[in-house]
């Protein structure tokens, strides 16, 4: 008798985790955390009035038609040899006369059509922008032999200047 | 003496396990963010390279441009559908509930169909850009930025 008292049956705990283990899973699998990603833009302000000028050598013309097929300089081509074709055009390593004479003049025109899909575009916008990331890089290792992340704001800022990413977009044609 | 010491070896206690699991769960249960508002059109996102992910939330707005139940094309501005005529005016409203230091912040990210005509896309970025609201995002899906 005395040594019942002394034991008195508990309560079992053990089925509280699996209880809690199955909130938590509940919660897990309906949790979505959404880190939404994608290419960070700056639009140009708003301006109504002529275009600037600029020289014909500094301007990559890349054109999307309706059927997403990319045309660079009168040239047809595929959205991924742009990846080659940017870097090319703008540090202009051959000298080409045709080429801008120094990377910051660099201008890269998107041209699309009306009916150019949604999907063609993002993916020719974050080919020209890695490209650029990728110079920057390049020029950041070979500068000042330090990652992209590791420069302070005044070497970043030089590296900006250097290789600064124009995108021109032009109204899309209408055919 | 010997036998009377094995039976006494105590069990690992488990009536803490629900305590740690209770916290785990609740960590889970506060960090969850609950979508503050409900997509009504469907979209199926462009793939891109390179992606930066989106920092600050709380000066995050949404654009959604897809289809509707009844296939009809249409625009969602965070909780309410919208034309495009009735962006500009939206924009510069958002613009001003926000503190001075926080305006220039302020953020749009598109959530576009992929196969949406461009040519939506550019009247809105030109309503966009005469609101003077021109940080955007073109929210995708593929491989972050290293």
């Amino acid at each position: 008798m005395k040594k019942k008292r002394k034991t008195p049956p508990e309560i079992s705990a053990g089925s509280m985790a699996d209880i809690a283990f199955l909130l938590l899973i509940f919660f897990l699998v309906a949790t979505q955390i959404s880190q939404d990603k994608g290419i960070r833009v700056v639009l140009p302000e708003y301006y109504d009035g002529p275009a600037g000028k600029v020289i014909d050598r500094d301007v990559l013309n890349i054109k999307i038609n309706k059927f997403d097929e990319v045309m660079v300089e009168g040239k047809p081509t595929t959205l991924p040899d742009l990846a080659t074709l940017i870097p090319k055009f703008v540090l202009n390593l051959e000298k080409r006369s045709d080429y801008p004479t120094s990377p910051s003049k660099a201008i890269i025109s998107l041209q699309n059509d009306v009916n150019t899909s949604y999907d063609a575009y993002v993916y020719a916008y974050s080919i020209i922008q890695s490209s650029y990331t990728n110079m920057r890089r390049d020029l950041s290792k070979s500068k000042y032999g330090k990652d992209l992340s590791e420069l302070d704001s005044d070497q970043a800022n030089e590296i900006r200047k250097a290789l600064p990413m124009k995108v021109s977009e032009a109204d899309p044609f209408e055919n | 003496m010997l036998k009377k010491k094995k039976k006494d070896m105590p069990a690992v206690s488990t009536a803490s396990l629900p305590d740690i699991i209770f916290m785990l769960l609740f960590f889970f249960m506060v960090v969850t963010v609950l979508k503050s508002h409900t997509v009504r059109v469907d979209f199926d996102l462009p793939e891109g390279v390179d992606l930066q992910k989106i920092e600050n939330k709380s000066l995050e707005n949404h654009l959604y441009i897809g289809s509707k139940d009844d296939g009809s094309i249409s625009i969602q501005l965070n909780d309410a559908f919208i034309s495009i005529d009735q962006i500009r005016d939206a924009m510069i409203k958002i613009k001003n509930s926000y503190d001075l230091g926080e305006k220039n912040d302020a953020s749009l990210s598109l959530k576009v169909d992929k196969s949406i005509k461009m040519g939506i896309v550019t009247k809105v970025k030109l309503e966009l850009r005469k609101a003077d609201f021109r940080k955007i995002t073109y929210v995708s899906v593929g491989e972050d930025q290293e």
